[in-house]
């Protein structure tokens, strides 16, 4: 079964930065999934962390519909999306697991009140569904089916329509995630998983600090959002945290560790190191006498 | 199937402030395990520490309340938590491993020679058993089965003539954890998992410091119990430590954090964290980034 990562670096230089950082922070882990990006970029040293290309010559407004589009680019049987603004910080093998057979799956929580793209209560009276799946879609797990490929269209059907339907940002772009959503309460298909399951995390209504380092392997933070939670996700959605630096110091961090890997050997040791090694080589030899 | 993490708070209001900490150390954590509280103390704030609430009056023998959890609600499978216990990681592993056992605790055999409530070769030999389980009773689970029922009927049995075991008495009381470990020699049922599993740790013989944060799910210590080694348990038993201030300082962060999810909404933002972005993202933007 060909599982494959995929993501998208459309458009502005700093996107391709971001992807490059998802890439990278996914090959520090040991994740051995095959990782494909589709993209304008094409000055970009993609192969560093990426093991396909797929050039992209699409609309920009449909830029996020483009993620649900691998079943047709790729040979893969499961397809894991994910926003090139994320970072990994664990393997991707428990996420693709959970989705093994359940077609198509997003995380998030089912809600009938409240604002998103729009008055949720009025969506569920207009569409005639109980509630929408909302759901962050920087994380879409995916399966070669012929259901599958039904539902995706659907979709796709929905953003047509998704003006009409009263969904919109703030710029042209089409939103993804609440014809997904509505197509997920329409269809009964697909699975929204709970947010506690914890696969992809935005920090969304962060408390405190934002524990991040990826030298250290470590993402950890309180948060607010369907209720007060510590939260230790497999994937950080920066989202909102592009716009942070400790973001942009992770991505310098890994892009530090990419050129490390290339100018040294395996095993190498620095001067300061052996240094160090041969104080306490002669401390241990003065005071530890057998 | 169906299951239950529970807890007892009887008489004094500390009780139920330490079962408040263990349900919302549970709920902060993400734990999707159905919470209930059994208690003889009226409180409106049970909730949402609890998915549900039995009042009973306090029982005769409180230590062995925790082995009637079917008498007070339904449910499969019952995990017994004492109420002066954090949790930290969730309770997944536990449920796996013990699934489909009647009875089971985490300690270690103990046979002659050794000491648990008294001189474990005194109640050997009036018991007639090569060895017993030592444990501690802050964690114990069962099932709602006819294997189960046998332990626990004779553990009942025990209790009543708990003078012919050989074991002392425990501040007045007829201890639970001497009860069950005679009974499971007696049946030959449940199981005894290695104290290494680290599901539950007291914090006795505690080196140095105890390392505990519930605002970042951090509780790990060294401790010299049957060996010395550094711990870090799904669930800390306060135990000893309900009377250090540490332990009520995670105590008082909970209540905080429950407070902040009721005064502010989904994903909130505080003004400082919005300033902060602002200025790093004017950063981001002169450097070039973004």
């Amino acid at each position: 079964m060909k599982r494959i990562v995929f993501t998208i670096a459309v458009g502005k230089r700093k996107f391709a930065e971001c992807a490059l950082g998802l890439g990278r922070s996914l090959k520090l882990i040991g994740d051995t999934t095959h990782r494909v990006v589709l993209t304008d970029l094409t000055d970009i040293d993609w192969a560093d962390c990426f093991d396909q290309v797929i050039p992209y010559t699409g609309d920009i407004n449909w830029i996020f519909f483009e993620k649900l589009t691998a079943l047709d680019l790729t040979d893969a049987d499961q397809v894991l999306f994910i926003d090139s603004d994320s970072l990994v910080f664990k393997r991707l093998d428990p996420i693709f697991e959970a989705g093994t057979g359940k077609g198509f799956c997003v995380q998030g929580e089912w809600i009938s009140t409240g604002d998103w793209y729009g008055d949720v209560a009025e969506t569920c009276r207009a569409q005639g569904v109980e509630a929408l799946a909302q759901f962050n879609g920087g994380m879409i797990f995916y399966e070669r089916t012929d259901e599958v490929r039904a539902f995706i269209e659907k979709v796709n059907e929905l953003g047509r329509e998704a003006k009409a339907l009263g969904f919109q940002r703030d710029d042209p772009l089409v939103p993804d995630e609440p014809c997904i959503g509505l197509a997920l309460a329409q269809t009964r298909f697909g699975t929204l998983w709970p947010d506690n399951i914890d696969f992809q995390n935005s920090a969304t209504g962060l408390i405190g600090k934002l524990q991040l380092d990826v030298m250290k392997n470590r993402c950890g933070f309180l948060c607010r959002r369907y209720g007060v939670r510590y939260v230790e996700p497999i994937i950080f959605h920066a989202s909102r945290y592009i716009n942070f630096l400790i973001y942009w110091k992770q991505l310098d961090r890994l892009k530090w560790l990419s050129e490390y890997e290339k100018k040294h050997g395996f095993g190498y040791m620095s001067p300061g190191h052996k240094f160090k090694r041969s104080i306490h080589k002669r401390l241990i030899k003065w005071l530890i006498r057998p | 199937m169906k299951r239950v993490v529970f807890t007892l708070a009887f008489g004094a209001p500390k009780y139920a402030k330490f079962a408040l900490g263990l349900g919302r150390s549970l709920r902060l954590i993400g734990d999707s395990s159905h919470r209930v509280v059994v208690t003889d103390i009226k409180r409106d704030d049970w909730k949402p520490a609890f998915d549900e609430v039995v009042y009973v009056p306090r029982p005769e023998n409180p230590y062995h309340a925790k082995f009637r959890a079917f008498d007070f609600f339904d449910a499969d499978a019952a995990l017994f938590i004492d109420a002066d216990s954090l949790v930290f990681r969730r309770l997944d592993s536990i449920w796996s491993e013990f699934d489909g056992q009647p009875v089971a605790v985490q300690g270690w055999p103990i046979s002659h020679g050794d000491e648990w409530h008294c001189d474990i070769t005194k109640v050997l030999n009036q018991t007639g058993f090569s060895e017993l389980n030592q444990f501690n009773g802050g964690l114990v689970y069962y099932e709602n089965t006819a294997e189960s029922k046998r332990v626990l009927e004779q553990v009942e049995h025990y209790r009543q003539n708990y003078a012919e075991t050989g074991f002392n008495a425990f501040r007045g009381h007829v201890p639970d954890e001497t009860c069950l470990s005679l009974a499971m020699a007696k049946t030959g049922l449940g199981i005894c998992v290695p104290d290494r599993r680290d599901y539950m740790n007291t914090g006795v013989g505690l080196i140095g410091d105890l390392r505990m944060d519930i605002r970042r799910a951090e509780c790990s210590f060294v401790c010299r119990r049957r060996e010395l080694r550094t711990v870090r348990p799904h669930v800390f038993h306060a135990h000893l430590y309900s009377q250090f201030l540490v332990y009520w300082k995670q105590l008082r962060a909970l209540e905080q954090l429950e407070q902040y999810e009721r005064t502010h909404p989904f994903g909130w933002m505080s003004p400082g964290h919005k300033l902060r972005r602002s200025i790093e993202r004017r950063i981001l933007k002169a450097q070039g980034r973004i």
